[in-house]
């Protein structure tokens, strides 16, 4: 054979062989960790304008969407009737067992969906809902985040609404959603005021109320005995945070208008369930106690 | 000499009894000269080496100009006029802002090197510190103190416990209102890391990070401490704070390396006490030679029961340190039989080991303090500063692996002007025989050096994880000085975290600290359930290293040395269910060690043998167990084991023999196997001792080199080797055909290895000649615990004897001609 294809087989075979280990090299450190364990890949990176389009929002900070949503009183949510700003007053009043007079414009509702349940400092709540009362409407502003570059937008506008309230009302938001959003803040070198502010948490006057009556005392619960409302096609809260990688990760947000429907009905739902915990008659009605 | 502030009270308590003997001894100020001059007349032989260490003046110095007068004042109000000087030079270093490290003994006043410049900055800038103490019940006695001395001065200041005992209503105080919080490594990494933010205040104010006990920050537990360190000042960097780091140690050899490593920077060392101490003696004893021809000699338990005995009846307080927990609980009960034999009274001896539930130990604590209890028999758990009063004899049963740890456990027994006795008993382990023939090495020597890997692999990525739950990364962000690049890059191809611009934020659902245990590199503890009489009582618990070989079905599992035995094991649910037994018999497990090279890094071959290491797969069965008779030690029946293997990828180095060498120096290929495990036996010892490593820390195992790694060696009942493979079945060896491969392994006993094999290797020369020294100069005929194993001595006849082989095969690994053989 010639000399070309001689050399190439010889520049084959020097190849083949490798070179020998030398004894000072470490592997490096990608290679060592995939000895020892797996791994797995992919991403793409639509933009916070097509999300926007997407979940029927707008574009308020940068990677910030906002969804809004107006609700004339009264109005019927399940088989309750939300009369009035004042008939929630009250309701928050005396279902919160609190002191003073309260005014309807100082009610807040929240609810937020989050990367995980454990509040710590890698929990994010990527989903901030807060609903409020003006005049005869019932206001519902949903705040989503694109990335994580719009969150000290986000808490900078959760911060605001708080300022301006005087009784916040949730569920579970006295342990979980509150402190989540001051750690949060803090982590963006902002601060959540919410020392002022009174907490009625309707999962605590849930359970007392009606503990003995009903098998859980989830939303999802009180929503279909008390409410008489059941969802069809929800997003469970508990996918919510995989909807969201989703999006973070390949930019696909074919769920995330779910977890916006899912968060309002949560919302909607908490107003209901004050709205209905007010009248003493409620708390005695047969569906209250009825069986599943 | 001036009025000293004592830790504890020296309380001795009147207790009537019927010997005369013992009333005479108690308050007699030299009972412990009196214990030295009976075991010197009684026993004399069987002392091979002593050492006096002479009693040593205090050195003091003045309060710091600086100080607070209201501290000054709470100090003088408790007694306390002046400091000594080595509590002086640590506040000049702190209060100069530089990370310092304390190693004085114990009993020497540290506590006050750190309260000092923390209460006094707290009271002057309303500085707020972290201490960190390895157990709850130091973190206890630590605040009681400083609360005394709040108490003596009204100095206001606000110390906390935070544990996983702080009711939630309570944490909330802590947080925002404490100026010292007193915790420890798992509730910083668990509960206040992950939650910083609730810490936002104190993390702002914080100036003082504490640390004691630092020498108990080793090996596998020392270098996830580290990347915690990491972990912390990164959060405070956060917060914009930089708190200056005080350490206290005991005596190893390399203090401020230790501390410069786990704290991650350069530490001032405080090497000097100036506290007094009381003359010491120190013997080391060797137990008698009962069978000259194989070398037996009577246990070191029998020798440490007799010599706690007389101490107790000389009045002395004894702590006898035993190397495991089985060892305690049966001298315990030896004991106990000597001492507790009437139930009606309180008892005077207790057992003390991990794995008891804190509530016993509490309590075992506080009659220790208060001096109702007048021998306590105890595992390395005791070893720490805990204040359990004054103790005058300390009798170790068996070498506790190291210089550093004797002299801790020494350091337990002593008063200011009391004479302290200290005896190392020599068990038939070969370092023990190896001390007992150089007793000067152990008197003599200087203690070791501590070990940390904080860059180990798997542990730097579990903290990694960690910390990125804390604060998200951003690019080219060091941790301790390693980049992260890859690192993250494969946590986000986990989808543990996104990258977004530069930075690297967490978006899996799960809380990493809970997964990372910083006590191993794997699994959760085990615990003991009571199930006698339709009981469902947690009675202790076990960590999982330690699980299979402790409650597989059919264990006896001993508590305070009263008899448990393991009905069944829930592995998955780390549950053991023990039922109240009388049976008079203990158990031992068999377990089986596979290996499998993965990886080789370096190799050396002679004209003789091949040494190489690198990454290894291991294997460990637990085959089966062994009951043995109480006393007696007779073997009285075997049972079955049927539990899941344990796998782990680590290092490891090994060494073979060429086969035709193999051939020309063996008859039979048993015999060259038994050479194996003889020599594997003396090897082990070598390289833990050459290592500064805990005998754990090394495992070792004789097996089949070959690509199938086909067999492994371990010792059968009649002390023979005998190839099996990994569930038991024998294994034919013989054939011409048959490649014959046995190797000898050594790996670090740990999943990803701990940075023990790669310096052994380049040990190997040494690890040789040192176990052929050992095994050759042995002064037993055959072989022996103390160099190559147990050995029958009726075999000795008829095959070449262990201790032979043993040197054979190790002249083989050396390279050299093996010795000449005599004919058979």
């Amino acid at each position: 054979m010639d000399l070309q294809t001689r050399l190439v087989q010889l520049r084959a075979k020097a190849q083949a062989r490798g070179l020998a280990p030398s004894p000072a090299s470490v592997p490096a450190l990608g290679e060592r960790l995939e000895r020892l364990r797996v791994g797995a890949p992919a991403r793409g990176v639509p933009t916070a304008e097509a999300l926007a389009a997407s979940v029927g929002g707008t574009v308020v900070a940068p990677g910030l969407i906002e969804v809004g949503r107006t609700y004339a009183l009264p109005f019927e949510h399940g088989n309750v009737s939300i009369a009035s700003g004042s008939s929630l007053a009250d309701a928050a009043k005396s279902v919160g067992r609190l002191s003073g007079a309260v005014s309807p414009e100082q009610l807040l509702f929240l609810d937020t969906e989050t990367t995980g349940l454990s509040g710590g400092t890698g929990t994010t709540a990527f989903m901030v809902g807060v609903g409020w009362l003006e005049g005869c409407t019932l206001r519902l502003v949903q705040w989503l985040m694109a990335g994580f570059a719009a969150e000290s937008g986000l808490v900078a506008r959760a911060a605001d609404r708080f300022a301006r309230a005087g009784v916040i009302a949730s569920f579970n938001g006295k342990s979980f959603d509150l402190p989540l959003l001051k750690t949060r803040a803090r982590l963006v070198g902002q601060e959540l005021r919410a020392d002022g502010l009174v907490h009625v948490d309707l999962l605590h006057v849930t359970r007392r109320l009606l503990r003995s009556a009903w098998p859980d005392c989830r939303l999802r619960t009180a929503e279909e005995r008390a409410l008489g409302l059941e969802r069809t096609n929800d997003l469970p809260g508990a996918e919510a945070p995989a909807a969201w990688r989703r999006w973070l990760e390949r930019g696909d947000a074919s769920l995330l208008g779910r977890v916006l429907d899912h968060n309002r009905a949560d919302l909607l739902s908490l107003v209901a369930l004050l709205a209905l915990l007010e009248h003493p008659t409620a708390r005695e009605t047969p569906l209250l106690h009825a069986p599943a | 000499m001036g009025a000293f502030f004592e830790g504890t009270q020296d309380l001795f308590t009147e207790q009537p009894t019927g010997d005369p003997r013992e009333r005479l001894g108690r308050r007699h100020p030299r009972s412990a000269e009196a214990l030295v001059e009976a075991l010197k007349r009684d026993h004399h032989a069987r002392i091979v080496g002593e050492v006096v260490a002479p009693a040593r003046e205090a050195r003091y110095a003045p309060f710091p100009e600086a100080l607070d007068s209201r501290l000054r004042a709470a100090l003088e109000a408790r007694g306390i006029r002046q400091l000594y000087s080595h509590q002086h030079e640590a506040w000049s270093h702190v209060t100069a802002g530089h990370d310092t490290v304390v190693v004085t003994p114990t009993a020497s006043g540290k506590t006050l090197c750190y309260n000092l410049p923390v209460i006094d900055a707290a009271l002057k800038r309303g500085a707020k510190s972290l201490y960190l103490f390895p157990t709850k019940a130091l973190s206890q006695d630590q605040v009681s103190e400083i609360l005394e001395l709040n108490a003596a001065g009204q100095l206001g200041i606000r110390a906390y416990t935070f544990d996983g005992d702080t009711p939630g209503d309570a944490r909330r105080a802590v947080r925002t209102h404490g100026d010292i919080v007193v915790s420890n490594p798992d509730m910083l990494h668990q509960a206040i890391l992950p939650h910083h933010t609730k810490w936002a205040q104190f993390f702002e104010a914080l100036r003082f990070v504490v640390i004691d006990e630092l020498h108990t920050y080793r090996g596998v537990f020392g270098s996830h401490v580290a990347n915690l360190i990491r972990r912390l000042r990164r959060v405070c960097r956060f917060y914009g704070s930089s708190p200056v780091f005080i350490a206290c140690s005991a005596t190893i050899a390399n203090p401020a390396e230790l501390a410069g490593r786990l704290l991650g920077g350069a530490v001032r060392p405080v090497t000097e006490s100036g506290a007094p101490q009381g003359p010491r003696h120190v013997l080391v004893w060797n137990p008698p030679v009962l069978n000259a021809d194989l070398g037996i000699r009577a246990s070191a338990r029998s020798q440490s029961t007799r010599i706690a005995r007389l101490a107790v009846k000389l009045g002395l307080k004894t702590i006898v340190f035993a190397n495991s927990r089985l060892e305690v609980e049966v001298l315990t009960k030896y004991l106990k039989d000597v001492f507790d034999r009437d139930p009606r009274k309180p008892a005077r001896v207790a057992a003390y080991r991990g794995g008891y539930l804190p509530t016993e130990r509490r309590d075992q604590e506080a009659k220790l303090r208060a001096g109702r209890l007048d021998c306590v028999v105890s595992t390395s758990a005791l070893e720490l500063g805990l204040d359990i009063g004054a103790l005058d004899a300390c009798v170790l049963n068996g070498y506790p692996g190291s210089v550093a740890g004797a002299l801790q456990r020494f350091g337990r027994a002593g008063r200011r002007q009391r004479t302290a006795v200290g005896v190392l008993v020599c068990t038939s382990d070969p370092l023990d025989q190896y001390l007992a023939r150089h007793p000067e090495f152990f008197l003599g020597a200087s203690p070791e050096h501590a070990r940390i890997d904080p860059d180990q692999l798997l542990i730097l990525m579990d903290h990694v994880r960690c910390a990125a739950f804390e604060l998200p990364f951003a690019d080219g962000e060091t941790f301790g000085g390693v980049k992260l690049d890859d690192a993250l890059r494969y946590l986000a191809e986990q989808g543990v975290v996104h990258r977004e611009g530069p930075r690297w934020h967490w978006i899996a659902d799960s809380y990493p600290a809970n997964a990372v245990s910083l006590r191993s590199i794997a699994e959760g503890n085990f615990t003991v359930i009571d199930v006698t009489g339709g009981r469902k009582d947690v009675i202790a618990e076990v960590d999982y290293a330690g699980a299979a070989t402790t409650l597989y079905e059919g264990a006896i599992h001993m508590v305070q040395s009263a008899p448990w035995q393991v009905e069944r094991l829930d592995w998955v649910g780390r549950k053991a269910f023990v039922r109240a037994t009388t049976a008079d018999y203990y158990t031992d497990a068999i377990d089986y060690t596979k290996l499998k090279v993965l990886d080789e890094f370096e190799a050396e071959a002679s004209a003789t043998a091949r040494a190489a290491h690198g990454e290894v797969h291991v294997v460990r069965r637990v085959a089966g167990y062994k009951k043995i008779r109480y006393y007696t030690h007779e073997n009285v029946g075997y049972g079955r084991v049927s539990l899941p293997d344990q796998e782990m990828h680590t290092t490891a180095l090994w060494w073979e023999a060429a086969p035709r060498a193999l051939e020309q120096a063996f008859a039979t290929r048993f015999e060259a196997l038994d050479g194996f495990l003889g020599a594997a036996h003396a090897v082990h010892r070598i390289a833990v001792f050459l290592s500064l490593a805990e005998p754990r820390d090394i495992g070792r195992a004789v097996g089949d080199g070959g690509p199938e790694s086909a067999w492994v060696a371990a010792a059968g009942a009649d002390g023979r080797a005998e190839p099996r493979t990994l569930d038991g079945t024998a294994v034919e060896l013989a054939g011409a055909g048959r490649p014959f491969r046995p190797t000898l392994y050594l790996y670090d006993n740990y999943p990803g290895g701990i940075g023990i094999a790669a310096p052994l290797f380049d040990l190997r020369r040494q690890v040789i000649e040192r176990s052929t020294e050992l095994v050759a100069q042995c002064a037993c005929k055959h072989g022996c615990p103390a160099c190559v194993g147990p050995v029958l001595a009726a075999e000795n006849e008829k095959r070449l004897a262990p201790k032979r082989a043993a040197l054979t095969v190790l002249a083989l690994l050396r390279g050299c001609e093996p010795p000449a053989q005599p004919a058979h």
